[in-house]
């Protein structure tokens, strides 16, 4: 009996991800990223690649603090027109959520501006961290939200950031390639459901809202 | 009557009505959700969410802000402290009658 109630309840958690807009944004910031990576390796040392390296900084703090807004801003010309405004309970008030943020946020932070700082690289082994890390998030995800396609994503993030390491690409290289195939993946991934969820369900014709 | 059976009759009628159980069901797991949203999860006509929806915010579960996005009206449902607590109760109890009928 009580079954029958959670359904509901894991739909409307699945709702924030079923246009696939989620998705398309990530992939545009991974891809950002990519360009941001490659600029600052093809140029090192320079004033360039030191802007980069704060902008990506920028890049990380602004999707952490205001990805949800960019996102709802989105929805509110596809989504929420069509099957309806959800707004969520804020991650923030979970702990775990909280404690999680600020680790991942902490070593990125410091990753990143080590390496831009001193200009060292620190290892060859970032797109495999990135790809673990990628898909830890898309497992955890996926299992929380019963949807499959996010365990295709994260075994692809981890494949590309194995077989990053293993081709013997420098960082300066790997990394950037790293984001900008998963950035490509995840536009494609958003795009489609993006593309389906559209197909769906079209734009109601009478008035949205009579209560 | 066995104990099984009167804690089934003492849940919250109000809550038990299929409909009024999903939507409340669905308000518990977000912060809130509009009039669109609901109809379609319920598969109710606008009418018949109306009069749901009302019940419940003359019970106290619900608040029901109605506002505008834009040029678009737009009915913003959320449960209320006390929604909240009866639902959270309501599903303990049927939680307790299924543990309790089981063979």
């Amino acid at each position: 009996m009580d079954d029958n109630l959670k359904e509901p309840q894991l739909r409307a958690l699945q709702y924030w991800i079923v246009d696939g807009v989620s998705e398309l944004l990530v992939g545009f910031i991974f891809l950002l990223a990519g360009v941001i990576y490659y600029v600052q390796a093809s140029i090192p040392g320079s004033l360039l690649s030191k802007i980069l390296g704060i902008a990506s900084v920028i890049l990380v703090c602004g999707v952490g603090f205001g990805g949800r807004w960019m996102i709802q801003h989105i929805k509110e010309r596809t989504t929420y027109p069509r099957t309806g405004y959800v707004a969520y309970k804020s991650g923030w008030k979970n702990k775990w959520n909280v404690v999680i943020a600020i680790v991942v946020m902490a070593l990125l932070l410091a990753y990143v501006v080590f390496t831009t700082v001193t200009d060292t690289n620190l290892t060859n082994w970032g797109p495999v961290v990135c790809g673990l890390l990628m898909g830890a998030l898309m497992v955890q995800a996926g299992y929380r939200l019963d949807q499959p396609r996010f365990y295709l994503l994260a075994f692809f993030g981890v494949l590309v950031g194995i077989g990053l390491v293993l081709s013997g690409l420098r960082i300066e290289y790997s990394l950037p390639l790293f984001f900008g195939l998963n950035g490509l993946v995840l536009l494609v991934s958003g795009g489609l459901t993006l593309w389906k969820y559209l197909h769906q369900t079209p734009a109601p014709q009478d008035a949205p809202d009579e209560q | 009557m066995s104990n099984d059976l009167r804690s089934l009759s003492d849940v919250d009628r109000l809550i038990h009505e299929p409909s009024r159980s999903v939507i409340l069901a669905i308000l518990a797991a977000v912060e809130s959700a509009d009039f669109l949203y609901l109809q379609r999860e319920t598969g109710l006509t606008k009418g018949n969410l109306s009069v749901h929806l009302s019940k419940l915010e003359e019970a106290g579960y619900v608040n029901i802000e109605k506002t505008y996005r834009g040029k678009i009206p737009l009915t913003l449902c959320r449960m209320t402290e006390k929604g909240r607590k009866a639902f959270d109760a309501y599903r303990k109890q049927l939680k307790q009658f299924v543990e309790n009928t089981k063979e």
